[in-house]
């Protein structure tokens, strides 16, 4: 027997936006549609079954924006919480995971912001250096991701959430634009700026430049 | 590696092979939104009301008598007294 919570997204124009019953669609987007519907009447196990779907996806997701256990585990509980109370404005036009990840690159961004400081973007430049002298050689997929969310810590909120999107989740300009909701000539500009910040920060750090790399944000921004 | 822009792109294409730590929230996001919503008690907001103004009016009297000059009636009598009358 299903429950109904105390929130309830009332209306939401998502059933017009759904599709003809007999279309055919994937088996995700189409058990995506019927929990949508669901929770949206207030049915409990319909957003129940949607979180469990995405909560790893989310939970890799937000994992870049802190390294800390439980504050990750609350940022991806806000994803959520927060994805259900936007749930009458889903529109249905993009599937339900790109929208969820919306929102969470939205939860991620607000908590960098509510945490930055130019004090914690020193320490994350000592803490940087003190990984990548303590993991030159044959580093692990773990300290390659510690050390470099600890290189971007040390840009500020915008710039990081332009980079940390670029990098770990590997997505282009158009797609960082596409999630983030800003222009995405904005976002090239910005990747280039924090990017130049970046080798900056790391030639005075010792690092060399030769100038031949060709540049990815050129090439994945066409 | 010279290139500080080479060492973070390789950064990068080893910190994706990462697995992020397994979370199971789905009885967290479902109890919070579940919980009922706090509600601001009428009584609680009457009594905060009263108290508010209660301490505006004290406040209001207490720097109105700095201000105010003193009273001429009082001040005859004060010096009557002094005087013995």
């Amino acid at each position: 027997m299903s429950q109904e919570f105390a929130h309830t997204p009332a209306g939401g124009a998502y059933a017009a936006n759904v599709g003809a019953p007999g279309d055919r669609i994937d088996p995700v987007l189409a058990a995506d549609r019927a929990d949508i519907a669901a929770s949206l009447l207030g049915d409990q196990d319909g957003y129940a079954r949607l979180v469990s779907r995405y909560e790893a996806i989310i939970g890799t997701q937000m994992w870049r924006f802190t390294r800390d256990i439980s504050t990750h585990e609350e940022l991806v509980q806000e994803v959520f919480v927060e994805g259900y109370m936007s749930l009458a404005g889903f529109r249905g036009r993009a599937p339900f995971e790109h929208w969820i990840r919306r929102i969470a690159t939205r939860v991620g961004y607000r908590f960098w912001r509510k945490e930055s400081r130019e004090r914690d973007r020193r320490q994350a430049m000592e803490q940087w250096r003190h990984t990548a002298k303590t993991a030159v050689v044959d580093r692990s997929p773990s300290q390659a991701a510690e050390c470099l969310f600890q290189l971007l810590e040390t840009l500020p909120p915008k710039d990081r959430l332009v980079l940390t999107l670029f990098y770990f989740e590997g997505w282009d300009m158009g797609e960082i634009a596409d999630r983030v909701g800003w222009s995405r000539t904005l976002v090239k500009v910005r990747a280039h700026r924090a990017r130049r910040k970046l080798r900056t920060l790391l030639e005075a750090e010792g690092f060399g430049s030769s100038g031949s790399t060709p540049d990815p944000i050129g090439e994945l921004g066409q | 590696m010279n290139d500080a822009l080479d060492y973070i792109d390789a950064l990068a294409k080893q910190a994706r092979a990462e697995s992020a730590p397994r979370v199971h929230v789905t009885g967290h996001v479902l109890a919070r939104l579940s919980a009922p919503r706090r509600r601001i008690d009428t009584h609680m907001a009457v009594l905060a009301a009263a108290s508010a103004a209660m301490a505006a009016i004290t406040i209001t009297l207490s720097i109105w008598s700095r201000l105010a000059p003193p009273d001429p009636l009082e001040t005859m009598i004060e010096v009557s007294s002094l005087l013995g009358l």
